[in-house]
């Protein structure tokens, strides 16, 4: 699988991740708990706040993978030029 | 910082012990961490005994908070150092502790709106702790978008360690807030040396601490890999220079 192709599948992970993140919250406020007693539960809320900040944790260490994939392959051209001007 | 090589960017695979084989370990037990972290809150926290189980938001809000300030630290120290040294390594771990930090401070600003609109009826409201905390969001995208607008490196170098060392000064003022100005929004200081005793039992107390360990193991190992970046990109720049 070249890059290009892995990058799409996993970003499209990344926005179904972030829907699933917002789903509960949207759920939380259909049903109208805001500002409400301790008796119900809040556990979307919760949900959402985990997801997101997993997402996010993702989200910038696929953006570190990319790069550094990126630095790579910079550093590979590099030293392909530096041989063929020295050779 | 001593030695001129360092051990990130030129590891080679040799020992047991070298940067790339830590590294992979710190990533492991992050990732260990993670999840037995989030075991530990849904199955061993208790929940609150007035907001119920909205409370277990705390074990992640507060944590992002602690290792946002810890990532702002870095980058004050790694500033002083840099205008001292003029080492662009130092500069390199002072702007990858920035946009880390930028990370959670972000994280914390979202998960704080998500606690409140339950708990107090609104998204966003101008408490003290809330607008010192969207000032010090704002004073590091300042530090990002000088080091990505200025086009002279060493230049951006420069200004960018001045607003980490100057606009640090914001983070101990988002910690005494909720004692200077007391509000109904941030009550309590439940960690650090100005919280009330017994503010959290015992249980919650190890909860905390666990997330804490969890975060501040992945700030340790998200770093060391954007350090790591930064300066195999001056490292590419140079040679592209040559």
């Amino acid at each position: 699988m070249n890059n290009r192709a892995l990058f799409k599948k996993i970003a499209v992970g990344v926005l179904l991740a972030a829907v699933l993140a917002l789903l509960p919250l949207g759920m939380a406020l259909a049903q109208g708990d805001a500002g409400s007693g301790s008796q119900k539960t809040f556990l979307p809320y919760v949900f959402a706040v985990y997801t997101i900040t997993w997402v996010a944790f993702f989200a910038f260490a696929f953006y570190m993978s990319r790069r550094q994939r990126e630095l790579r392959r910079e550093i590979d051209e590099l030293r392909q030029q530096r041989a063929q001007k020295q050779s | 910082m001593a030695s001129k090589s360092t051990p990130v960017a030129t590891a080679k695979s040799g020992g047991i012990l070298d940067a790339s084989n830590l590294k992979t370990v710190l990533l492991l037990v992050s990732g260990v961490l993670m999840i037995s972290d989030l075991g530990n809150i849904f199955l061993g926290m208790p929940s609150e005994s007035v907001t119920g189980n909205l409370f277990l938001i705390f074990y992640f809000h507060v944590p992002l908070a602690m290792t946002s300030f810890v990532a702002f630290s870095v980058t004050f120290v790694a500033s002083g150092m840099y205008l001292w040294k003029r080492d662009r390594r130092w500069d390199a771990l002072g702007q990858a502790s920035a946009e880390v930090g930028v990370l959670l401070i972000s994280l914390v600003l979202i998960t704080g709106s998500i606690w409140a609109k339950p708990a107090n009826g609104v998204w966003w409201t101008w408490d003290p702790r809330l607008t010192t905390s969207l000032i010090l969001w704002l004073i590091y995208v300042g530090y990002l978008m000088v080091r990505a607008y200025t086009p002279n490196p060493s230049q951006s170098a420069r200004f960018a360690s001045v607003i980490g060392i100057v606009g640090f000064v914001d983070v101990p003022i988002v910690y005494f807030s909720a004692v200077w100005w007391r509000n109904a929004i941030h009550p309590n200081l439940y960690i650090g040396p100005l919280a009330e005793p017994g503010a959290l039992d015992a249980r919650m107390l190890s909860g905390f601490m666990f997330s804490m360990l969890t975060f501040v193991m992945l700030l340790a190992y998200v770093l060391w890999e954007r350090t790591a970046m930064r300066i195999q990109e001056d490292q590419i720049k140079a040679l592209r220079n040559e």
